[in-house]
């Protein structure tokens, strides 16, 4: 009986599809709880029908491509109720954890590979500007987001330079309805304050969107509770300030040809020291021209300019002073060709010009990259499909050129079974910043570049298997890679007949093994009631000696979330959730004196901790929620605050309230 | 012909648009190198020089009466180019350390301090101490500076609440308590080498200890500027008045002080 419910319920949910949400509501023959359990398992299958790019550069569906794509959908960023993408990785992804470098800069560790190994891209375009070799994360707010794509491992045939460890897309809303407006606005715990703007318009054959975010939260101190950490600890937390806004509109010059354009701002100011405040900057904006050739081709061409500037603002003498800027110039051909048994030819080109600019750098450098890759995804049979890519990079610095492969098979010998087995090479060339950076750190140490840099490469192998049933939906899989020169700071060293200076210099390491597995479970119930568990396993196995001792991934990470959802009539429903991320304990090998390496190391241990946060949201006449959060439920405090402690104070409370104008009736 | 044109000016076109190297330089302002000014009321001058004061190894020595001489004969006269630089002497190769403090000997004093960047220096601990030679000092100086900390010589200081030097006279210190420079062997930061271990050598010597709370360390590694007037009473009896009022060269380098004097008070 239930399963027949099920079925009748998903066909119900396909026709639903076909059809505007509101005119289901406007069926006075429905009850309420028909209506709310329609909606789930529309939720369901819409999110099995989820169209992604990311894995192939062409659009498929999620339950069909052949790569393993994680999706975090608008659904999930919206009960997250992240600001940015930090706050959504870190609460919704396994095996995603951040730590804080000096000054607390963030990096970010995805299942063994940090940062500068994975490739951030908004829509398909690269990020200008780092810190610690990380992207600013605070720069990309959820407001506009309509959901993530994340692919694990090397993803270089397709992507190039950075995407040794995979690749993050996200994708940005594009207006479907006439219209909409939404609001929101949330406070908590030191003064956290966010306000969002989000508004889109669809007439004709013009559509845009418009979207603006405010945050800030304000600096707070962190007090050991022991004093005698064997670590080096953080005692101040700085809070920032953001403004963000963003303009994208899309005109359908034919009905096979579509042109679009799109400008972006966004400032970030950090005060940790008040008369000479941080200021990060950033402007964006790109066009492109997508034509439907034929019914079978398909050709994209885009540019896409991103400048990232840190400056620092002299308050005292009312001095903005650059001192740092990166623009990545990008222009991309891609050309798609579906062949009449479901084959998909893709080719495409990329040119980016590179552009840095620092005062750790003796004069500005620039650097051009030229690519060209041709993916083949060959339907072999209804169960069986392999695809298989190529690419050649070209670097001006040092005249660098690198062939890339990968091939992926994909078997479904039950629409329900998914099996994937991929073999990819990834490959990273050195950026401006590792080969030419002179960087005197506080008196410390100069974080050298290296000229002589070789480009990292990685061979990865992942293998997952995908089962549908009743509303489960199991995912396990795993995956190996073996890295060549992998690039980092090695150890610190004075320099001969300079035993005053301490000099931090690029290196390649040698070989790295990073290899690990992941299981991930969710099921939905028709009662309302969600699950989402996820667990990783990872191990970085690094030979060579490196300063950086808060990089490691953890070996075990847990993810849990749970909500119930109900619609209890027209005027408003309810969603409570519970989720939670723990992470195991890590034993780290430290220098017990960077100055003197044959002093030999010593453990250091980072101790287990576990994180919960509840959520409470009340849904009132389909265009307002008010929503209350509970973070760290069970007021963990570290011991002590090191790199990759959660930098939390204990439990703290969040209200925010939102508003869909373009409902209300 | 339009053709023709096209074909030319749009690869054109595409290649500046795609080497583009950023846009609205204009936003952001132009590093300057701070100059000097002095102007001259009566006997008194009010001038305003700058001193890269960044290195950790140096003193630099600035003599008032010496540089109103020069700008009472050119008021155009540039402050900047008259302060002289000498370095801290550091101990003899092989120079023992010794494991005793408090006799107040030049040299230099190893400190564990409980900081690191991100955290404030809330405690010191002595390590050792290795005797070095005497501080040298030009013939005539009034106040020297190394970083953020200051020394007389033979004056003593006072901080006012005053924000505009240009009002500051003899009258507003009447009854003012003023200090001295005292001993230390904490504060003169001279050698970064071991910071990572939260070792730091210091000088030993006498600073004033007033003066230098123009700029103090705050949370690693940044300073907290305190721009109010100080008073200098000089071993001489007269007084100047000095203010910091920017710590920061044109390219945001730390402990590059622009300093505003008004000497001697009426």
């Amino acid at each position: 009986m239930t399963r027949l419910l099920s079925h009748t319920l998903r066909i119900f949910s396909v026709l639903l599809l076909l059809t505007a949400a509101e005119h289901v509501h406007a069926n006075a023959n429905l009850t309420e709880a028909q209506l709310d359990s329609i909606e789930r398992a529309c939720e369901r299958v819409s999110e099995m029908e989820t169209v992604v790019v990311t894995g192939t550069r062409t659009p498929k569906l999620l339950k069909e491509t052949p790569i393993l794509t994680r999706v975090l959908s608008a659904d999930d960023i919206r009960k997250a109720d992240a600001t940015n993408i930090q706050d959504l990785l870190q609460a919704e992804m396994p095996g995603v954890e951040f730590t804080y470098a000096m000054n607390q800069q963030v990096n970010m560790n995805i299942s063994g590979f940090s940062g500068q190994s994975v490739l951030i891209l908004v829509d398909g375009e690269p990020l200008a500007g780092e810190t610690l070799d990380n992207i600013d994360f605070t720069r990309i707010a959820m407001t506009d987001v309509e959901r993530i794509e994340i692919v694990k491992g090397a993803a270089s045939a397709l992507y190039g330079s950075s995407a040794i460890g995979g690749v993050i897309n996200i994708i940005t809303k594009r207006p479907k309805d006439p219209w909409t407006l939404h609001l929101d606005g949330r406070y908590g715990h030191h003064n956290e304050q966010r306000y969002n703007v989000y508004h889109d318009l669809r007439q004709g054959i013009y559509s845009h969107s418009i979207a603006f975010s405010r945050t800030s939260s304000d600096n707070y101190s962190l007090s050991d509770r022991d004093s005698h950490a064997a670590t080096r600890t953080v005692s101040q937390v700085y809070g920032d300030r953001t403004w963000m806004a963003k303009y994208g509109a899309t005109v359908d010059v034919k009905p096979s040809l579509k042109l679009s354009a799109r400008l972006g701002y966004f400032r970030r100011t950090v005060e940790r020291t008040p008369d000479t405040p941080d200021r990060y900057h950033d402007y964006t904006g790109g066009i492109r021209g997508a034509w439907d050739i034929t019914s079978r081709d398909h050709m994209e061409l885009s540019y896409s300019f991103d400048q990232y500037d840190k400056s620092k603002y002299q308050r005292l003498a009312l001095l903005d002073i650059r001192d740092y800027s990166n623009v990545k110039n990008s222009t991309r051909l891609l050309y798609s060709h579906n062949f009449s048994r479901g084959d998909v030819l893709t080719v495409g080109a990329d040119y980016l010009y590179d552009y840095l600019m620092s005062n750790n750098l003796a004069a500005p450098v620039h650097q051009q990259n030229f690519d060209a890759f041709a993916q083949y995804d060959w339907k072999v049979t209804s169960e069986w499909g392999i695809v298989s890519a190529v690419r050649y990079d070209y670097f001006s610095e040092g005249s660098l050129s690198r062939v890339t492969p990968k091939v992926s098979a994909c078997w479904r010998p039950t629409p329900r079974c998914t099996m994937r087995l991929s073999y990819g090479m990834g490959f990273r060339a050195p950026t401006l910043k590792e080969l030419y950076n002179d960087f005197d750190m506080a008196g410390i140490w100069i974080v050298e570049g290296n000229k002589n840099l070789r480009p990292e490469s990685s061979h990865n192998i992942s293998l997952s298997g995908e089962y549908l049933s009743h509303g489960w939906n199991f995912i396990i899989a795993g995956f190996y890679n073996r890295i060549y020169n992998h690039i980092t700071t090695g150890v610190p060293y004075y320099k001969p007949g300079d035993t005053r200076q301490l000099y931090l210099t690029y290196i390649n390491l040698g070989d790295m093994n990073v290899y690990g597995a992941e299981v991930t479970v969710t099921k939905r119930w028709d009662c309302g009631l969600g699950m989402k568990l996820g667990y990783t396993y990872t191990h970085e196995d690094v030979s060579g000696r490196s300063a950086t001792p808060y990089m490691p991934a953890r070996a075990h990470s847990f993810t849990v979330r749970t909500d119930w959802d109900r619609q209890f009539n027209r005027t408003w429903g309810l969603n409570v959730a519970l989720s939670g991320k723990t992470f195991s304990a890590i034993d780290n090998l430290e220098y017990a004196n960077l100055y003197d390496i044959s002093a030999g190391t010593h453990p250091v241990h980072y101790p287990a901790y576990s994180m919960w946060k509840f959520q409470a949201s009340v849904r009132l006449r389909q265009w307002c929620q008010i929503r209350a959060t509970v973070d760290n439920l069970f007021n963990y405090r570290p011991d002590y605050y090191y790199y990759n402690a959660p930098l939390t104070t204990g439990t703290s409370f969040l209200v925010g309230l939102s508003l869909d104008i373009d409902r209300i009736k | 012909m339009s053709k023709t044109l096209t074909l030319i000016t749009l690869p054109l076109l595409m290649l500046l648009v795609t080497s583009c190297e950023g846009v609205f330089d204009g936003l952001y302002d132009t590093p300057v190198a701070a100059a000097s000014s002095a102007s001259i009321v009566g006997n008194t001058v009010e001038g305003t020089l700058y001193i890269d004061a960044s290195k950790w190894d140096e003193w630099h020595y600035i003599d008032l009466p010496t540089l109103n001489s020069h700008v009472m004969k050119d008021a155009s006269y540039d402050l900047n180019s008259d302060w002289r630089t000498y370095s801290i002497p550091m101990p003899e190769e092989g120079t023992p350390g010794e494991d005793v403090t408090g006799h107040q000997r030049p040299g230099q004093y190893m400190y564990w301090f409980n900081g690191t960047i991100g955290q404030t220096v809330k405690e010191h601990e002595f390590r050792y101490f290795t005797p070095a030679a005497e501080q040298p000092a030009p013939a005539s100086w009034t106040f020297a500076v190394h970083r953020s900390e200051v020394r007389t010589n033979g004056g003593s200081v006072w901080k006012s609440s005053l924000d505009n030097i240009s009002r500051a006279s003899l009258a507003t210190c009447y009854g003012a308590v003023f200090a001295p420079d005292e001993w230390s062997e904490t504060d003169v930061w001279d050698d970064s080498g071991q910071m990572l271990l939260q070792l730091i050598p210091s000088q030993g010597i006498r600073i004033n200890k007033v003066l230098g709370s123009w700029l103090a360390l705050g949370v690693m590694p940044n300073y907290v500027m305190d721009s109010h007037v100080f008073f200098l009473r000089l071993s001489d009896g007269s007084v100047a008045a000095l203010q910091l009022i920017n710590h920061l060269s044109d390219t945001n380098k730390r402990c590059c002080l622009t300093i505003k004097y008004r000497y001697p008070l009426q």
